[in-house]
């Protein structure tokens, strides 16, 4: 009986002791599904094009970095930065380092994201039928434009060799499954990433649906699409193609009429408003960041809001003519939010307060307005009076004037092209078009120690990541950076 | 009154035993303690193996009854040596008791057991509760700094209940933990930081009150650690809790007061310096034929933009650095009570303490309770159930990279004033350089709260005297929940306040079952361990952000206007593990070991889902073979070696999956690819082995350990860099290897003994890291671990001085340092430091005479260098106006042949302004660690008011600093911000704005009774 009792007790903890279960190691994520998962059903796909929205809406790429990155390194006289942030001060004094966060962050979102429409467009198959052309043109839509900001961001100008066969960015386009010897590509010619370009919106133009104010600005159309051909032909100084989508785009928008009747109206919105041809679009809980990312973030100094980084200098205030409505100005100590600043220019309240900010960037929820109809004017009245002959759509004079005229001044009798620059600087000052207008117009600006810097000098080329540098051999450094 | 009511329950039993047994035999005697020779009252004298027991009386008589001159007499006493005494023929026994002395016969804690520490084949180090229960600091590690040979303990700063970073014999991994695993009476306990992403990581080890501690042993070498498998590789620290014992109850009362200063001021310039500064660096600028700044060619102006308040008939002159500090206030209160009987022992402890940190704005408070009970029914049968409780709560400032931390204030002019002058009542000054950081010490709020219960019940049956099955559960749940609000005044929190509130709950819940057997086989002494342990831990988060609050006075989210975030998630791991270990002593000289350990997790690969951990060691006691007999003069010397293999499974949850999460654009639901597959990924493992000596001197007056260690870690979990181009930047790897040996040497001496003692231990430890192999990777940018290099060697352009003639900085071009530049572009990136200290140590001298007793703890870091991110501002030639150090002041360069380091200033454009290594110092130091001074109360003195011990000491913490390095500490640890960011191997010796260790004054009275 003793016996009996020790074996009972023996059994019983050998039992335990061999107590084992496989399934108890079998741990599901909760927020997250297997990769090899999502692109099984239509759902799967749409919800990953949703993410690439997601993505071209963050702080690296067009709520952020795209932006004041041209802005910043193309300065001459319009900005004084007196931020912290050293990435910032060497971008603003154009000796950018090898190892920047801001350089190599867009560069990894962007290749992030054109991943994604990678995948998306390698699984089409599985979306319903109804909905297939939007989502390839879409995925097209959205790999165009960031192959754009990649080329002309981290290689000299399209024009830079007479083929354009100096090195642009790297093509990819197969989603990636794991690392494999094809994970290491070269940098594609300039010519071969413009053709990319030209390929992918072309196509996301001829099977998207069109549409103008209220039909989808924060999301890819046929009509946006032109509206970023234009600016590839723009930079290509393809005058006559960059005219014509220009065109389809203000004709689309109702025209001249679709401008806000106050340029101020055009920025800090939270919703659509019937200028915006492409915007990003933030809400409270889904926005580029409010306290060290985003635009705002270093062109505000509100309470509360921005770290008054970047000030607007009383330089390029004078550029302005009496009476422009871009130009008004307000001081006063009570302002708490951008919607108690009645002007374009005030004298900042918050982070490095006293200085003259500029409101375009005053709300961190607010949509990013990416492509204003008034671009669309200025890049066809700049195309038209390039290319000569036969304008396009309408006479530069009469675009220049829409510009002018809404800002509460004078039509001009006769435009040349310093009109057209002076026009599109002002207008569209600090939304991150300076540094490619001046290597367009192939002008030099200066660095802060009043030193020329040639728009084709190396130092307006961002260099490619360090980071990127080290894992890929295949690659080579641009001009002027530590090889 | 409680202890006659003892006294007549001991009678009672003693009576109802004699029933039993009838024959009696009546032994009488006093205790008296050998340190004064005074009686001790309240001594348990028990019969070994009987429920017979009572307690000397006031005079330290006693008198028992014993069933045979056969029976064992044992007297033991808190902080004397036990012991027992055969009765014979003796009916009277006057015993004298000695102090406890710490040696070679204590037992030590090993994993699932313990062991004679004569008879350890690995190395571990002890610490005991003396030495932890005096710690002011609110978390444990601190009291192993400086004891513990190897043990690299990096304090949490002056903010505190921060994380505390140890390492054990090195850093051995890059990107999974570095921690050592965390066992509190045989359960792995949570010890990640919970907290949000914005701070630095909280220390969930603060949540155990230190004075439940008995010891701590921390397991160094693979034979002690393989016993824990794949979490051992770092390392792992075995906590016991206080138990109760088969003698009088005793309860214990101890409370401590004192206040803080911070150890070192850096000492920033002041009105007049800064000005003098402000002009020649404008002048400078000038001269060297820059434009004027923004075109403005009078520096005045300049200064009237930057300051507007600077004229000011009050002449503002604020030293920035006093507003950030303050002298803080500590106390602690610990009641507990120990004691029992044979059948069932009680410890049971109430705790508060709370301690202000020597920055402003942040404090630390935690209440705890414990009981931890023991009881065996019968002789086959004990159980027990060990409990505690704990509340903790953090008062916090913004972490060390936010503005809104107030040792940033440093950055503030001493022309910007603290208040808008002229304001009544006085207005704070909202217009300054950067963010006034009263602002947010006024209006901003962080608190965190956490309710912690760490709990477990076993049971042991022996099945055969032999033979011992123990089953065991314990859980620890903790509830960590922070609220915060920022007013509506401030740069983070304006316009209108901002609120966020979070919740994280972790279930952590481990059950053990293990047969022990114990036996004897002639010569051959045999101890075997076997079972099975299950562990599983649960997260859960749930987190709320707002803004648009009615005002400051509303701070809660149900008072905003807009919802600005809200998220909930969770995560879970699990571990399936089996275990071995059998000893096997022959002729007490001849000592092996084995152990083995296979852990399954569901971290790992599914094809990689089980590893093996295997150890051997080995150990021959010298000192008992005969031919050592002819050499008293040792006393003991034993060799030992020791292989085995650990791993480190601390990588994500879910590192070996692709995975796809969830991400909205503006309301439209989506997913985006965050992870690439690495199905093969398994656990890290690290192969060591340890050569060590044990010896003792004259009678064991002198002891002391050698040891020399290899540890090579190979398929570390790297997060591989990998291009961009794939969408990913990196995928989780096992890949590459890194290697860490050194030397230990311990020298514990008794100087002298008798009326006036005096003890020294001594441990020195020197560590080689070097990371031998990455597959060609280079992983990190600033901080980098490289094929060849130590871990997290620092990497930018080297600072090659001042040139006499011009006061340029200058920069090497290239690593070979022999040509130099003016531009810091121009530069190349190379290794210009190292933060791994080349040796550690601590050296302790313990005097006691008569009733005093004073320990002094030296603690010491050699050899790292330290990185001072602040010195980019606060140390640099004028490119911006944040404030500077007096050093700047004092050393800048001025004239032609000025040799200095220190380069010119020049406003705006600046001279050197960058990162380099110019922001680099060695960080070596030796720090008087810990003073304590006590004084023991004569016990004829203290009797008379019942009270058995009474002690009063004082005890000063960090009282004096020697070091070079140019900052508030050497001891920086600032670790960035987020949940991982403690396990964060590269990024060490980093100060950035970064408080100093306090140095503290305490006043204790512990009284026993």
């Amino acid at each position: 009986m003793k016996k009996f009792k020790y074996i009972a007790i023996l059994a019983v903890s050998v039992s335990m002791l061999l107590y084992s279960c496989d399934d108890f190691l079998d741990v599901e994520p909760q927020q997250s599904v297997s990769a090899e998962t999502v692109y099984n059903d239509h759902e799967g796909v749409i919800n990953a094009i949703n993410g690439a929205w997601a993505r071209m809406g963050s702080s690296a790429l067009f709520a952020g970095t795209s932006i004041f990155q041209s802005d910043l390194l193309a300065n001459n006289d319009d900005i004084e930065w007196i931020g912290t942030f050293i990435g910032h001060q060497q971008m603003f004094e154009k000796n950018l380092s090898i190892t920047d966060g801001n350089v190599s962050g867009k560069w990894s979102v962007s290749y992030d994201l054109i991943n994604i429409t990678n995948n998306v467009l390698a699984n089409l198959d599985v979306v319903n039928p109804g909905q297939q052309e939007r989502v390839e043109g879409e995925a097209k839509f959205l790999r165009g434009v960031i192959y754009f900001e990649l080329v002309r961001f981290y290689a000299r100008h399209y024009g830079a060799t007479a083929d354009n066969s100096h090195p642009g960015v790297p093509i990819v386009l197969t989603p990636t499954i794991g690392i494999t010897e094809d994970s290491y590509p070269p940098r594609a010619t300039v010519a071969a990433v413009y053709d990319q370009i030209l390929n992918d919106l072309g196509e996301a133009k001829a099977i998207l649906a069109p549409g103008g104010y209220g039909s989808n600005a924060g999301r890819a159309t046929s009509t946006n699409t032109s509206a970023f051909l234009a600016r590839v032909y723009l930079s290509m100084k393809d005058w006559e193609s960059a005219a014509e989508e220009a065109t389809i785009v203000i004709s689309q928008f109702g025209g001249a009429s679709a401008l806000h009747s106050n340029p101020r109206s055009a920025f800090n919105n939270d919703s659509y408003t019937p200028e915006d041809v492409f915007m990003i679009r933030q809400d409270a809980t889904s926005h580029a960041g409010s306290a060290n990312t985003g635009i705002g973030t270093f062109f505000a100094s509100l309470p509360g809001y921005g770290r008054g980084d970047a000030y607007i200098t009383s330089a390029h205030r004078a550029k302005y003519e009496e009476g422009d409505l871009r130009n008004t100005y307000i001081e006063d100590p009570d302002i708490m939010t951008i919607a108690d600043v009645p002007a374009m220019f005030y004298r900042g309240v918050g982070t490095d307060a006293g200085n003259t900010m500029t409101a375009k960037w005053g709300k961190w929820d607010a949509n990013i307005p990416v492509i204003r109809l008034a671009e669309m004017f200025l890049t066809r009245a700049e195309a038209n009076y390039m290319k000569g002959g036969v304008p396009i759509g309408a006479e530069p004079l009469d675009d220049i004037n829409v510009i002018r005229q809404r800002a509460d001044l004078e039509p001009l009798l006769t435009v040349d092209l310093d009109d057209i620059k002076r026009e599109r600087n002002l207008e569209l000052a600090f939304e991150g078009h300076r540094l490619h207008d001046l290597k367009r117009w192939e002008e030099s600006t200066f660095d802060i120690l009043a030193n020329e810097v040639p728009f084709d000098s190396p130092r307006l080329v961002l260099p490619i990541p360090q980071r990127e540098m080290d894992v890929n051999t295949n690659l080579v450094q641009n001009e002027g950076y530590i090889q | 009154m409680r202890k006659k009511l003892l006294l007549s329950f001991m009678l009672l039993m003693s009576f109802g035993i004699m029933a039993v047994y009838g024959q009696q035999i009546r032994v009488t005697g006093q205790v008296t303690s050998a340190d004064d020779e005074m009686p001790i009252p309240g001594v348990s004298v028990s019969v070994v193996g009987t429920t017979i027991g009572t307690i000397t009386d006031v005079d330290g008589n006693y008198s028992i009854d014993v069933r045979s001159e056969d029976d064992v007499l044992r007297f033991s006493f808190v902080g004397m040596a036990r012991r027992d005494i055969m009765v014979g023929d003796q009916r009277v026994i006057n015993v004298t008791l000695e102090p406890e002395l710490v040696g070679l016969d204590e037992i030590v804690v090993v994993g699932y057991g313990t062991r004679l520490r004569s008879e350890l084949t690995g190395s571990i180090a002890s610490v005991r509760a003396d030495d932890i229960a005096g710690t002011t600091q609110p978390s444990f590690e601190s009291a192993i700094q400086g004891r513990a040979a190897g043990v690299h303990v990096v304090g949490a700063t002056g903010k505190v209940g921060q994380a505390v970073k140890m390492r054990v014999r090195g850093v051995s991994s890059i990107s999974a933990a570095g921690e050592p695993l965390y066992v509190i009476d045989g359960f792995p306990v949570t010890q990640d930081n919970l907290g949000h992403g914005g701070n630095e990581p909280l220390n969930p080890l603060a949540d155990i009150n230190p004075a439940d501690i008995e010891s701590i042993e921390v397991l160094k070498d693979a034979s002690a650690a393989a016993i824990y498998g794949a979490r051992a590789a770092n390392g792992v620290v075995l906590i016991t809790t206080k138990r109760g014992r088969d003698e009088a109850t005793r309860f214990s009362f101890n409370v401590q007061q004192g206040f803080s200063d911070p150890a070192n001021k850096v000492g920033f310039l002041d009105r007049d310096q800064y000005l003098e500064l402000f002009y020649e660096a404008f002048d400078n600028r000038m001269a060297l034929g820059y434009s004027p700044p923004w075109g403005i060619s009078d520096p005045d102006v300049i200064l009237d933009i930057l300051f507007p308040f600077r004229d000011h008939e009050s002449q503002p002159n604020v030293n920035w650095e006093d507003q950030a500090f303050r002298t803080a206030n500590h106390q602690q209160y610990d009641l507990s009570v120990r004691g029992g009987t044979e059948a069932t022992k009680i410890y049971s402890s109430l705790a508060w303490t709370d301690q202000e940190s020597i920055l402003k704005g942040n404090s630390f408070d935690r209440a705890s309770g414990r009981i931890n009970v023991d009881h065996a029914p019968s002789d086959r049968v004990s159980l027990g159930v060990n409990l505690s409780l704990t509340r903790t709560r953090h008062f916090r400032v913004a972490n060390d990279n936010a503005f809104a931390t107030p040792l940033q204030m440093v950055a503030l002019p001493p022309l910007d004033p603290t208040h808008i002058p002229g304001t009544d009542p006085p207005e704070l000054n909202r217009n300054t350089l950067y963010d006034n950081g009263l602002l947010p010490l006024k209006y901003n709020t962080e608190d965190t709260e956490i309710f912690r219960n760490v709990g477990n019940i076993f049971v042991n049956y022996h099945i055969l005297p032999q033979l011992t099955l123990r089953a065991d559960m314990g859980i620890d749940i903790l509830n960590h929940r922070d609220i915060m609000y920022r007013g509506r005044l401030t740069a983070d929190g304006g316009p209108d306040g901002f609120g966020y509130d979070r919740t994280v709950t972790r279930k952590n819940l481990t059950t053990n079952t293990y047969l022990t057997y114990d036996n004897n086989f002639g010569n051959f002494d045999f101890n075997a361990v076997g079972g099975t342990s299950l562990q599983y831990v649960e997260t859960d988060f749930a987190s709320i952000s707002a803004r648009g609050f009615p005002n400051d006075n509303f701070r809660r989210i149900a008072s905003a206007a807009d919802i600005t975030g809200a998220s909930s998630s969770g995560t879970k791991f699990s571990f399936l593990s089996y275990f071995l270990r059998s000893n096997i002593v022959y002729d007490g000289r001849y000592i092996l070991a084995l152990s083995g350990r296979i852990d399954g997790s569901s971290r790992f690969g599914a094809d990689n889902r089980y590893g093996f951990f295997p150890a051997a060691s080995a150990g021959w006691i010298i000192s008992r073979e005969d031919f050592m007999a002819g050499m008293p003069t040792i006393s003991f010397l034993k060799l030992r070696a020791s292989w085995g293999l650990t791993g480190n499974a601390e990588i994500g949850d879910f590192s070996s999956r692709g995975l796809y999460s969830g991400s909205n654009y503006a309301g439209l639901p989506g997913m985006v690819p965050t992870s690439i597959p690495s199905p093969e990924l398994q656990w890290e493992t690290t192969s060591q082995y340890d050569i060590g000596i044990d010896f003792g001197l004259f009678d064991n007056r002198i002891t002391g350990e050698i040891d020399y260690y290899h540890k090579k870690t190979e398929d570390m979990l790297l997060n591989v860099q990998i291009p961009a181009t794939t969408g990913f930047t990196t995928i989780t790897s096992n890949v590459g290897e890194m290697e860490n040996k050194g030397w230990e040497f311990v020298l514990n001496t008794v100087n002298l003994s008798g009326d006036f003692t005096w003890n020294t231990d001594f441990n020195i430890a020197f560590n080689r890291n070097k990371v031998l192999n990455l597959d060609g990777q280079i992983i990190g940018v600033r901080w980098r671990a490289m094929e060849g290099y130590p871990i997290g060697v620092f990497w930018m352009p080297k600072f090659a001085g001042v040139d006499p003639d011009n006061g340029d900085a200058l920069f090497y071009t290239d690593d070979t340092r022999t040509t130099t530049t003016n531009n810091l572009a121009a530069a190349a990136d190379q290794v210009v430091g190292n933060p791994n200290p080349d040796f550690i140590g601590g050296l302790t001298n313990t005097f006691r005479y008569r009733g005093f007793d004073l320990s002094v703890l030296a603690q010491f870091v050699y050899g790292n260098d330290i990185r001072n991110g602040g010195h980019m501002w606060q140390a640099e030639s004028f490119a911006t106006f944040d404030n500077k150090i007096r050093y700047l002041y004092e050393n800048r360069w001025q004239q032609p042949g000025d040799i200095t380091d220190v380069p010119q200033m020049r406003l705006g454009v600046g001279n050197g302004y960058g990162l380099s290594s110019m922001q680099v110092h060695d960080g070596s130091y030796l720090r008087i660690k810990d003073v304590t001074f006590g004084y023991t109360l004569p016990r004829s003195f203290v009797q008379r008011a019942n009270i058995s011990n009474a002690r009063i000491y004082v005890k000063g913490l960090n009282l004096l600093t020697f070091t070079d390095y140019i900052g508030w500490d050497p001891e920086a640890n600032f670790t960035g911000t987020g949940p991982g960011s403690q396990t964060m191997n590269l990024t060490q010796g980093y100060d950035f704005y970064t408080a100093p260790q306090p140095r503290t004054i305490t006043l204790g009275v512990n009284i026993d009774f």
